[in-house]
C-alpha cells in the first residue's frame, strides 16, 4: 500500500521534483551523507549555496593527523555524487522556504542566477581569460585576485563557471565579452532568480561552519597589519592552488617569513564581546599540522605557538602533537598573547606574552598566524527557523543529547558541525549516521525512486594483446614537486605495449575523468595504469570512467593505481633551500 | 620603568599569579602585591577567561584586614579606617565642618521639597584642592537655578575605596548611616562630584534595597547644556586633553557626556589621550591606593600626564576627586606646573558662564 501511495506521488508530480531525502549543504559531511543515502537505494537531493559542491575542506591543504591531501580525499567524492545516478547537484541554491511534516516536506528553493548556462558551458575558462574584471578570490580568502567570470576551483563540481556581482555588465551594463568569446553560446544574462518547489521525505542539515572573523576584536589587528593572517588564510597560503601556488608569502613584500607565530585560541575559550565561549576543538591539531608543512617548506623555519593549553584529542593526535613539539626550532609557550605593533619599515609584528618565571615578554615575529575557532555559519537562524528546529546558545543546533544527529524536529537530521565544531572524520562520521537514521524513518520507500547504475557489457580481455594507457597525476604540487612527471610519462612510452601516456594537473577532476574515458575509447586501451595518490581514493574515481566508456572488461574491472603520493615513497632528501632570506 | 605588562602598566601587579597563587596559599597575606591594584576595571574588561580580578583581589583584602597585617604602604589604612569611624571622612577632618567649603555661598541645607540632593563627598568637603570643585559646582547650580541643597555633617563618606580595601563592615555602616539620613530627609535624587560615590551609590546601594536617583556632575551638566540652562557668555581659548576616570568611563560607560559638554564652549581646542575611553589609563588613586604610598616610578599619574603632555594640551580635565589628587600630585614630583594645568570639568564651566 505504501508503494502504491508512492507510485501515486511520483505519477502525480512532474519528474525531478520528488525525492527521498534533501541534504542541506554540500561540504565533506553532506557529500557522504548524500552518497550513503543514495547508494541505500534513496534519492537525494544535495543543495550548496555556494556555485560548487566541497565546503571547507575544499580550501584545506592537508587534512590531519595523516597529512594528506585535502583535496584528493575530497574531489574523487564530488565526482561520485556527480555521477551517481541517485543524487541530484542543486549548487548556487538557496532555501526560500519549507513546509510540510516528516515524509512529506515542501522545500521552496532559489537558485540564483549563474548567468551561465549550465548545460552549455564545457568549462573551457575561455571566457575566464578574456574577463577584464579583477576581483579579490574568495576561494583564496581574498588573498589573491580571480575573474568576474571564473570556476569556483579547478575541481569544482559542476564544472561550469558563474559570474559574480562585481561583473561589468551586471553593474554597469556594458562589456559583455564574455558572450563573443563563448563558442558554446552558454552566458545568459536573462538569467532570473529561479524558484522551485521540491518534496522530500526527510532533511539532513549540513551547513558546516564559518571560520570566525578576528575583525570584531580589534586587538587583534587582522585588517590593520598586513602580516597577521588566520589560519584560514594560511591554508590558502600553503597550498599548491593557492594564491602563490604554494610558497609563502608575506602580504608586505612577498617575501617568505622564516619566523612565525600562531596564536591559539582566537574566538575560542573567550569570553569577551563578539568571541566565543566554546572550544572549538580543531584549532590545536591544525595548527600542529601548518607548523610541520611550514617546516616542510623551509626548515629552518622557527615557528612559536601560544596556547592556553593543548586540546589534541582524538586517535593518534597526541603522538602528531608530539611529532611537531619535536621538531627543531618548534616552541610552545603556554601563554595568552598580545600583538602590539607592527614595525612600518620591515613589516613585522611584536607579540607580548607571559611567562611564568621571566615575567613578560615581547617578540618580533615575520608573520603571525591567528588560529580561529569555528563559529555557526553566517544566516543560521534563518536557516533554522524555517526547517523548525531550535538553537542553542552558541547557535548551533540544538541537537537530542542522547542522539547528536536528531534535531529537536521530527524527519530533520543534523550532519556534521551544525552540531558543534568537530574536525572531518567527526564530520564524516556524523554524516553516515543522519543517513541511516534517514533510512531509519523512509525505509519503506526504499529503491522506490532509486536508479540503479548500469554498466557496459564487459568484455574478456585476457587473451588479447595489452595495449597499455599511462596517466600520471601531478596532484597539483604534492607529486610534481617529487617526481618528475613529463620524464615518467616519456619514460612509460618507452615500455613495451604502452599506447599512451599522458600526464594530468588533477587526475581526480571532472575534466580529467573524463579525458581519460574518451581515450581508452579512442586508443582502444585494455589495461589502464593510474599512477596518482592512494588507490583508496581512486578507486570509484577513475574505476567509473574505465568501465564506463569501455565496453570493455579491464583487467579485473580496476585500473592500476600506482600510489606515488609523498610520504608513501621513500624521498630524496631535499635540496638546500636557495630562497634569499628576508 | 619597569617593564610593561599587556594589561597592567606596572609588572608588579600580576593577577594571574596573585589569584591562582592564594588558591594554593602561596600569596603573602602581609606583601605588597595585595594592595598594588587600583581597581581600574581593566583586567576583567579584557579578561578572556572572566577571572573576576578585582572581587578576587578584595577578597584577598578582607582576610589582611580579618588578621591585621599590612605591608609598609598599606599602614595609612588603620588611620583612615579610624577617621571614617570616628568622623565619616578619610582626610580627618571634623564632621561639624563638612559643610564648611560652602561658607559664604547661597547653598541651603536639604530639605524634602528640593529638586535634588548635592552630595560632594570628602574630597570636595574636606581637600583644599577640591574645595574649589564643590564650590564651581555649587555656583554653576545656582547660575541654573537649580533647586537644591546639601546635607552638610549629616552627610558621611560614601564607603566606595575602603570597601575595596577589605574594609567590609566599615562599608556597610557608613553605607546604613547614609542610607538612613537619605531616607530621613526625603532624598530622591543625587548628585555626586565623584565617580567613586556615583558607582557605589547605583550599583552596590541597592544591595540594601534602596534606590535613589543617582546623577554624576558630567551627566548633569549635559543635561543642563542641552535644556539651555547654562547662559555660555565666553570663551576659553585653551587646548584641553580628557582624562575618563575609571569609575566613570571603564565601570559606567559615561564617556560622551562629559566630551559633549566640553565641545559645547567655544574656543575649546579638544584632544584626545593616546589611551582614552575602554582604554584610559588610571590615575592610580582608585582601590585605595589614593591612601597609599606609591614609588615614584611606577605612578600611572606620572604617565598619564607624559600622555597629555604628548598631545600638546595646555590643560589636563577630568571629574574625579582622585584623579585631580593623584595628577596635581605627579605635576609637582614631575616639576611640570609651568607646562600643564589641572582642572575639573565644572572649573571650565564656571570659568565661561
Amino acid at each position: 500500500m505504501d508503494t502504491e501511495r508512492i507510485q501515486n506521488l511520483k505519477e502525480g508530480l512532474a519528474d525531478g521534483d520528488f525525492g527521498d531525502v534533501m541534504v542541506v549543504g554540500g561540504g565533506i559531511s553532506g557529500i557522504q551523507a548524500s552518497l550513503d543515502l543514495a547508494t541505500a537505494g534513496f534519492k537525494v537531493y544535495l543543495v550548496d549555496k555556494s556555485p560548487t559542491i566541497g565546503g571547507h575542506m575544499s580550501q584545506l591543504d592537508k587534512t590531519f593527523p595523516t597529512n594528506d591531501c585535502s583535496m584528493c580525499i575530497e574531489s574523487p567524492k564530488f565526482i561520485e555524487c556527480n555521477r551517481h545516478p541517485n543524487i541530484e547537484i542543486l549548487t548556487y541554491t538557496e532555501i526560500a522556504g519549507v513546509e510540510g511534516e516528516a515524509g512529506n516536506f515542501s522545500v521552496t528553493l532559489v537558485k540564483k542566477p549563474r548567468y551561465i548556462d549550465e548545460n552549455k558551458c564545457t568549462g573551457c575558462t575561455a571566457c575566464v581569460e578574456y574577463c577584464p574584471i579583477n576581483y579579490p578570490d574568495p576561494f583564496n580568502q581574498n588573498i589573491s585576485d580571480n575573474k568576474a567570470i571564473h570556476i569556483f576551483f579547478a575541481q569544482a563540481v559542476p564544472l561550469v563557471t558563474y559570474i559574480d556581482d562585481t561583473c561589468l555588465y551586471l553593474k554597469e551594463g556594458k562589456c559583455r565579452l564574455c558572450e563573443r568569446i563563448c563558442t558554446a553560446d552558454a552566458i545568459d544574462f536573462l538569467q532570473k532568480p529561479e524558484k522551485t518547489t521540491v518534496k522530500v521525505g526527510a532533511v539532513i542539515l549540513s551547513p558546516g561552519i564559518d571560520a570566525f572573523d578576528p575583525r570584531v576584536q580589534a586587538e587583534y589587528r587582522y585588517g590593520t597589519f598586513a602580516n597577521v593572517v588566520t589560519s584560514l588564510d594560511y591554508e590558502r597560503l600553503l597550498c599548491a592552488t593557492g594564491p602563490y601556488e604554494g610558497e609563502i608569502l608575506r602580504a608586505t613584500d612577498k617575501k617568505h617569513p622564516h619566523n612565525i607565530a600562531w596564536i591559539q585560541c582566537v574566538g575560542s575559550r573567550r569570553v569577551t564581546p563578539g568571541e566565543n565561549s566554546y572550544c572549538s576543538g580543531v584549532c590545536c591539531t591544525y595548527t600542529q599540522k601548518q607548523v610541520i608543512l611550514t617546516k616542510d617548506h623551509d626548515a629552518d623555519a622557527k615557528c612559536t605557538i601560544f596556547h592556553n593549553d593543548i586540546r589534541s584529542f582524538g586517535k593518534d593526535f597526541e603522538r602528531f602533537y608530539q611529532r611537531t613539539a619535536a621538531l627543531p626550532d618548534v616552541h610552545f609557550i603556554r601563554s595568552y598573547a598580545n600583538i602590539v605593533r607592527e614595525d612600518s619599515a620591515t613589516g613585522n609584528i611584536t607579540v607580548r606574552y607571559s611567562t611564568p618565571n621571566d615575567g613578560v615578554k615581547e617578540e618580533e615575529f615575520d608573520m603571525v598566524v591567528l588560529s580561529v575557532g569555528l563559529t555557526p555559519p553566517a544566516g543560521m537562524k534563518d536557516l533554522a527557523k524555517m526547517f523548525g528546529v531550535e538553537l542553542n546558545a552558541h547557535g548551533f543546533c540544538q541537537t537530542n543529547p542522547t542522539n547528536p544527529m536528531q534535531s529537536s524536529r521530527k524527519g530533520v537530521f543534523i550532519s556534521g558541525a551544525f552540531a558543534g565544531p568537530m574536525d572531518i572524520p567527526e564530520s564524516v562520521l556524523s554524516a553516515s549516521g543522519a543517513g541511516s537514521l534517514c533510512g531509519e524513518l523512509l525505509d519503506y520507500q526504499r529503491g522506490e525512486l532509486a536508479r540503479s547504475r548500469v554498466y557496459p557489457l564487459e568484455r574478456d580481455v585476457m587473451a588479447e594483446e595489452p595495449r597499455v594507457g599511462v596517466y600520471v597525476c601531478h596532484c597539483g604540487a604534492n607529486i610534481g614537486r617529487v617526481v618528475g612527471i613529463p620524464s615518467t610519462v616519456e619514460y612509460a612510452l618507452s615500455l613495451p605495449n604502452v599506447v599512451h601516456a599522458e600526464d594530468s594537473l588533477f587526475i581526480c577532476s571532472t575534466e580529467a575523468a573524463q579525458r581519460l574515458a574518451d581515450s581508452i575509447k579512442e586508443k582502444g586501451l585494455n589495461r589502464v595504469v593510474v599512477a596518482a595518490c592512494t588507490p583508496r581514493t581512486h578507486e570509484p574515481c577513475s574505476g567509473t570512467p574505465c568501465v564506463r566508456p569501455a565496453s570493455t572488461s579491464i583487467f579485473s574491472n580496476l585500473p592500476i593505481s600506482g600510489n606515488i603520493v609523498p610520504g608513501c615513497i621513500p624521498r630524496k632528501p631535499k635540496p638546500p633551500p636557495k630562497r634569499p632570506r628576508t | 620603568m619597569r617593564q610593561r605588562l599587556p594589561l597592567e602598566p606596572v609588572q608588579r601587579l600580576f593577577h594571574a599569579q596573585i589569584g591562582p597563587g592564594a588558591t594554593f596559599g602561596l600569596t603573602e597575606i602581609d606583601g605588597e602585591d595585595l594592595w598594588l591594584c587600583t581597581t581600574c576595571g581593566r583586567c576583567p574588561e579584557r579578561c578572556p577567561r572572566d577571572v573576576k580580578q578585582i572581587e578576587s583581589g578584595v577578597a584577598l583584602r578582607r582576610m589582611a584586614n580579618l588578621y591585621d597585617v599590612y605591608p609598609k604602604t598599606a599602614k595609612p589604612l588603620r588611620s583612615i579606617r579610624g577617621s571614617l569611624i570616628s568622623e565619616g571622612n578619610s582626610l580627618s577632618g571634623e564632621r561639624g565642618k563638612r559643610g564648611a567649603w560652602a561658607d559664604g555661598m547661597a547653598v541651603p541645607a536639604f530639605s524634602a521639597d528640593m529638586e535634588i540632593l548635592y552630595y560632594p563627598g570628602c574630597y570636595p568637603s574636606f581637600d583644599p584642592r577640591m574645595k574649589k570643585v564643590a564650590r564651581a559646582t555649587a555656583d554653576i547650580l545656582n547660575k541654573a537655578g537649580v533647586n537644591f541643597g546639601i546635607l552638610g555633617e549629616k552627610e558621611s563618606c560614601c564607603g566606595e575605596s575602603i570597601r575595596k580595601t577589605g574594609a567590609e563592615e566599615l562599608f556597610v555602616k557608613l553605607a546604613k548611616d547614609n542610607i538612613k539620613t537619605f531616607i530621613d530627609q526625603g532624598v530622591k535624587k543625587i548628585l555626586v562630584s565623584s565617580p567613586h560615590c556615583y558607582h557605589t551609590f547605583k550599583n552596590e546601594y541597592p544591595d540594601f534595597m534602596v534606590h535613589f536617583e543617582i546623577v554624576h556632575i558630567s551627566q548633569y551638566l549635559f543635561e543642563l547644556v542641552k535644556a539651555g540652562r547654562l547662559d555660555i557668555s565666553k570663551a576659553y581659548e585653551k587646548k584641553i586633553a580628557y582624562h575618563d576616570p575609571c569609575y566613570l568611563g571603564r565601570h559606567n560607560k559615561i564617556f560622551d557626556e562629559p566630551r559633549e559638554v566640553l565641545k559645547s564652549v567655544p574656543g575649546i581646542e579638544f584632544l584626545e589621550l593616546s589611551e582614552s575611553r575602554m582604554e584610559s589609563l588610571c590615575c592610580g588613586g582608585g582601590g585605595g591606593r589614593v591612601w597609599m604610598e606609591t614609588e615614584k616610578d611606577e605612578r600611572f599619574g606620572a604617565l598619564r600626564l607624559q600622555q597629555a603632555l604628548d598631545t600638546g594640551a595646555e590643560e589636563l580635565v577630568t571629574c574625579c576627586p582622585y584623579c585631580i589628587t593623584m595628577f596635581e600630585d605627579s605635576r609637582i614630583t614631575m616639576e611640570i606646573e609651568d607646562k600643564i594645568v589641572i582642572k575639573d570639568i565644572t572649573e571650565i564651566i564656571q570659568a565661561v558662564i
